[in-house]
């Protein structure tokens, strides 16, 4: 998302243009006849004509600096005084800061006072801000003249206006200088042509470069004190209404709360006793439980065993810890007691845990297996009673 | 006087006071009213919550009645499993020794040693004993049969076989609990 392109649509439609006359630019670069001069201007490009340009540099770098000293000494660079400057630095280079100054005409400062534009452009200084900075020249035919900008290398403006070109334009790039003999020369045919261009300049333009054109400033002078008063009143009622309803609304909600609680406390106390009851009972059935739910039957799984490895097997020594069970014996083929037990469903993770070895005597498999019971195996009844009548 | 004072202030100075008082509201005026608001609205939410299961129970006397009842039942049919009301763990484990004997002497059963192991505590106290025993693989059987069908719940924690050459008996060590629970216990 471009921000600055955002902004700039937002602000194209209450462009003006005041050359002699203040116009309205339309979106596309035609005057709009019809358009109500009052409407609020946002952004008003002065013409040639408003104002007189030059360029000129100072053994200083502050830009207030410069525009105080401009302004105490006018009648050096310009040929009327004014109350309305605007400056640009262009580049600083051995400790001289080159500036790009538009001094606005006094009658043009009069029309811009009644239409209080928040920035105000000189239509040459538009042509500067387009990149990429290269010197070129600008020959705009317009209705009534012919406007020439140069634009050199460092963004810096030079422009007059001419009236026949086939004079004037030799004459023009004779006085910028070298810069002017060999650069780019775009050539704009019609006003609308350059209008369009110029809106086009205004869109591509960053925030930044708005900043030494920028007008608006609070005027204190004019400070409608009751206004401001009323609205700070306003302003402070509002956020206090909001922040009533917004910290005010849950803790109603939750003194409301608070006693139907207590209400339906007291209502629902001998329920609300035996349902404590309850969740006590549970609790303590699901501790009563635990033990239950981790054993693991023993009598079913040396059933098992009995039953798996019986005839295929002699079982020496054995270790039953938890769910975990280590066996070491003898069989004609260890390989198949492995298989056997891998078979059945109950048990998991049957492996041998040590190499099998041979018994020299009796040439049987001398093997050590672990495995371990599935949780919650073996739950069914023991099976027969090995007494073969109850246990006590 | 203050008004004095007040034009000898910069305005920097003025705008760095106004910045300060503004990050002091927002710290221990804004902050602290969110916190409280944040933790008005939890409290809300959790007193809903009860306020709503309450208003479920309203015309369920009868059902809940009956739950109880269930529960009691079912609370003590597993506390059959349990030695209950003994005054401390050792009786238990006296208790379960000499059953124990009793079950190996009827058996045949040989006991060589026996040892108190260190109980296991919580709600529900686990008494474990450790003997050793001499027997038949048949006899054994039936003494894992006897224990693990006995009026209250023992479980064989470990068993550990071994076995000795051209011998029809051999050595076994288990580990058995019984488990329980009494009041005072549960409360210590």
């Amino acid at each position: 998302m471009n921000l600055p392109r955002l902004f700039m649509q937002w602000m194209n439609p209450l462009v003006m243009y005041l050359d002699k006359e203040p116009v309205s630019l339309g979106s596309d670069g035609v005057i709009e006849t019809d358009a109500p001069l009052n409407r609020g201007c946002r952004i008003l490009i002065l013409g040639k004509h408003a104002y007189f340009e030059t360029t000129a540099a100072f053994p200083i770098t502050d830009l207030k600096e410069i525009k105080a000293a401009v302004t105490m000494d006018q009648a050096m660079y310009a040929p009327f005084a004014t109350d309305l400057i605007f400056l640009r630095k262009i580049f600083r280079k051995n400790e001289h800061t080159l500036v790009n100054i538009w001094f606005v005409r006094p009658s043009a400062i009069n029309i811009i006072e009644q239409l209080a534009p928040w920035i105000v452009f000189p239509e040459t200084a538009l042509w500067s801000l387009a990149e990429p900075h290269q010197s070129r020249l600008h020959v705009i035919s317009r209705k009534d003249d012919l406007l020439m900008v140069h634009v050199d290398d460092d963004g810096a403006v030079r422009s007059s206006i001419a009236e026949d070109e086939d004079t004037d334009f030799e004459t023009f790039k004779r006085s910028v200088g070298p810069a002017a003999q060999n650069c780019s020369v775009e050539r704009l045919e019609s006003t609308r042509e350059y209008f369009k261009a110029l809106l086009s300049c205004l869109s591509d333009a960053s925030i930044t470069d708005f900043y030494p054109f920028f007008r608006w400033r609070p005027d204190f002078k004019n400070f409608n004190t009751p206004f401001a008063k009323l609205s700070i009143l306003s302003l402070t009622i509002l956020i206090f209404l909001y922040g009533s309803i917004w910290a005010g609304l849950p803790y109603w909600k939750y003194r409301q709360l608070i006693q139907e609680n207590e209400k339906l406390s007291e209502n629902l106390g001998d329920v609300l006793d035996k349902q404590a009851q309850i969740e006590s009972i549970q609790q303590e059935i699901q501790q009563l439980a635990k033990p239950f739910e981790a054993y693991t039957p023993k009598l079913p799984l040396l059933n098992m065993l009995y039953q798996t490895i019986s005839g295929k097997a002699t079982i020496k020594r054995m270790t039953i810890a938890a769910n975990f069970v280590e066996i070491g014996g003898t069989s004609p083929q260890a390989s198949a007691v492995l298989s056997t037990l891998s078979a059945v469903t109950d048990i998991e993770n049957v492996q041998l845990t040590a190499p099998l070895k041979k018994d020299r005597k009796t040439g049987q498999d001398i093997f050590s297996l672990s495995f371990r019971v599935k949780p919650n195996s073996f739950l069914e009844p023991a099976g027969v009673d090995p007494t073969g009548k109850d246990g006590d | 006087m203050i008004s004095g004072i007040s034009r000898q202030i910069s305005g920097r100075l003025k705008a760095g006071v106004l910045i300060l008082f503004i990050l002091i509201g927002f710290k221990y005026i804004l902050m602290p009213v969110i916190d409280w608001q944040k933790d008005i609205v939890n409290r809300a939410i959790s007193l809903q919550q009860s306020v709503d299961r309450k208003k479920s129970l309203i015309g369920l006397e009868g059902q809940v009645e009956k739950v109880l009842q269930d529960s009691i039942i079912l609370r003590e049919q597993w506390c059959q499993h349990f030695e209950t009301n003994l005054p401390d763990p050792q009786t238990w484990q006296l208790k379960l020794q000499k059953q124990m004997e009793e079950l190996t002497q009827k058996l045949n059963i040989t006991t060589s040693n026996v040892d108190w192991l260190p109980l296991v505590k919580g709600r529900v106290i686990g008494a474990p004993i450790k003997f050793r025993v001499k027997t038949t693989p048949e006899n054994f059987m039936k003494l894992i049969y006897a224990l693990e069908n006995a009026s209250h719940f023992i479980a064989i924690e470990r068993i550990n076989i071994s076995t000795r050459r051209r011998s029809d008996t051999f050595i076994a060590e288990l580990d058995v609990s019984a488990y329980g629970f009494s009041e005072a216990l549960s409360n210590q």
